[in-house]
């Protein structure tokens, strides 16, 4: 008999260990944003979409959401109305409309600031975002962005995006890297909305794409690489597809040896990689963690809808 | 070829294995014992490699293991144990991959993924037809051909790659293992006259018939060299 996880609690305690390190995924340090950091913030923005539509949903029982939710919206717009941030942008206009995904997904919800306004309408002049060469995940993204942030009124066509990715192109799993893998998890990503549309393709095709996941969940659960397992089961909870053996034991998995007591997430199991993950300082740890982290954070959210309750002793 | 008695029996039996195949027979079973294979899939799934080879191992003489699982929880096992051929396939572990494969075999499974894992190890074909494509890390360790890999893992890899394909071959007659499996048996019967090397360090002579346009870039010394 599987026990099913404690969703709420779990999920509880990784949005508190966010909300306790807001500060870290601010890109500005003195004036300069500091390597990854604005994609950093980008995925954090990310997670919050996510976490306003489950917060929505009446069948909701993560009450933290709701007190949190203020807190994140409101850094991220400091985040976003930084001077340096704003510069930025318009400094990289190429890049430009990536860099703003942070403040896209506040557009998303009605927010509006001038200045990058102005800089998307400069972009647009210029052909930007679509004069940028990008993979084909990566250019459903850029749809999906413009789609969610109101720029394109009309949703993306979904189905001509979809057969240029890799998902719909591959057919063995055994020559595949993570990168792949990460290609074919953001592409669902995007598909469903995190959750929140159906995918738009044919009940085959989401078959086939089903026993994908679950072929790369066993190497990823047994590889002990927690990011890409969690990636994994957001894709298969995505698709509704988490009734499967393998589905539930990867997850057990997942939430027994990724999740440690403060509510951060491993990336993967120390031993299996030979080094403890270079974590000394708190930033290192912050570094370190805080992707499978959100990772955790999104797949508990979305995984406690569909669950029942909880009975506490 | 090593000449010691358990190489020359491990011959024999890959002999056996290609003969079966070819007649698309399953792999020899001493007699149908019961292996009472049912693992929890939680426990399957974080088996170290080790632990995992010597639990498949113990069912190589059951002709079907996991007779005892109910069918639910059987397609279950097969397809973890099918993921897992792929997850090691991965990782370019031949031998575990043929073992899985062999188990599943043996348990009547079919499937996109145990296809996966038929075709990759079918891609381990060496040109001289053993399995096992080691020639540029021999090469790269500055192997000879006497002595230091004395081609006894090679034979031992593609013995269980055939016990692999007769056990797969022999339960869903597939319309396989063509000509990977010819070429093998073509060098195993090879070996057996020694008349050439395909496992290794003897030296006593190389295929016969002129090189090809495929394989002149390959030396036949620096094949004797570096298998």
């Amino acid at each position: 008999m599987h026990d099913l996880p404690d969703y709420e609690d779990l999920g509880a305690k990784s949005l508190e260990w966010v909300i306790d390190r807001l500060q870290e995924f601010a890109p500005w340090k003195e004036g300069s944003p500091e390597g990854d950091r604005i994609k950093t913030l980008g995925e954090l923005a990310i997670v919050y979409r996510l976490l306003r539509r489950v917060a929505a949903d009446k069948r909701n029982r993560i009450a933290a959401l709701a007190s949190t939710l203020p807190e994140i919206h409101a850094f991220l717009l400091e985040q976003c109305e930084a001077v340096e941030y704003r510069e930025l942008v318009r400094k990289r206009l190429k890049e430009g409309f990536f860099i703003l995904t942070p403040y896209l997904i506040l557009r998303s919800f009605g927010c509006r600031i001038s200045y990058h306004e102005d800089s998307l309408r400069r972009m647009a002049r210029l052909g930007f975002p679509g004069a940028v060469e990008r993979v084909p995940h990566r250019a459903m993204e850029t749809k999906y962005c413009l789609w969610i942030s109101g720029l394109h009124e009309e949703e993306p066509a979904w189905l001509s995006l979809y057969d240029a990715t890799f998902l719909k192109q591959v057919r063995s799993l055994i020559y595949i890297d993570r990168e792949d893998v990460y290609a074919i998890t953001h592409t669902l990503m995007y598909l469903t909305d995190f959750g929140g549309l159906v995918a738009s393709i044919d009940a085959g095709e989401i078959e086939r794409v089903s026993e994908i996941l679950k072929c790369l969940l066993i190497h990823h659960a047994r590889t002990r690489d927690w990011d890409i397992t969690g990636e994994l089961l957001l894709g298969l909870g995505f698709l509704a597809r988490t009734s499967s053996a393998t589905y539930r034991a990867a997850e057990t998995a997942f939430l027994r040896f990724a999740w440690q007591s403060d509510g951060s997430l491993l990336p993967h199991t120390p031993s299996a990689c030979g080094a403890k993950g270079g974590e000394e300082s708190e930033r290192e740890i912050f570094d370190h963690r805080y992707h499978t982290t959100l990772v955790g954070l999104m797949h508990c959210v979305a995984a406690h809808l569909h669950s029942k309750p909880q009975v506490k002793r | 070829m090593p000449r010691d008695e358990s190489s020359g029996a491990m011959r024999e039996l890959g002999l056996l294995l290609a003969k079966r195949i070819e007649e698309r027979k399953s792999g020899p079973l001493v007699q149908g014992e019961r292996s009472g294979f049912n693992p929890a899939l939680f426990d399957l799934l974080f088996l170290e490699r080790q632990e995992l080879t010597r639990l498949l191992q113990g069912i190589s003489l059951d002709d079907e293991p996991g007779r005892e699982v109910d069918p639910a929880r059987r397609l279950e096992l097969c397809e973890l144990l099918a993921g897992l051929a792929v997850s090691y396939a991965r990782d370019g572990d031949v031998s575990i991959v043929a073992t899985l494969v062999r188990a599943l075999g043996q348990m009547g499974f079919s499937g996109p993924w145990l296809d996966d894992a038929v075709d990759f190890l079918e891609a381990q074909s060496c040109p001289a037809g053993a399995f096992g494509l080691l020639a540029i890390e021999a090469d790269q360790l500055k192997l000879k051909s006497e002595g230091i890999l004395d081609g006894s893992g090679l034979l031992r890899t593609t013995v269980e790659v055939l016990w692999a394909f007769a056990a797969v071959f022999g339960s869903i007659q597939k319309q396989r293992p063509g000509e990977t499996v010819q070429g093998c048996f073509t060098a195993l019967q090879k070996g057996e006259d020694e008349r050439t090397d395909v496992f290794g360090n003897a030296g006593v002579g190389l295929p016969e018939g002129p090189p090809c346009d495929r394989t002149s870039a390959w030396h036949p010394d620096e094949r004797t060299a570096s298998i």
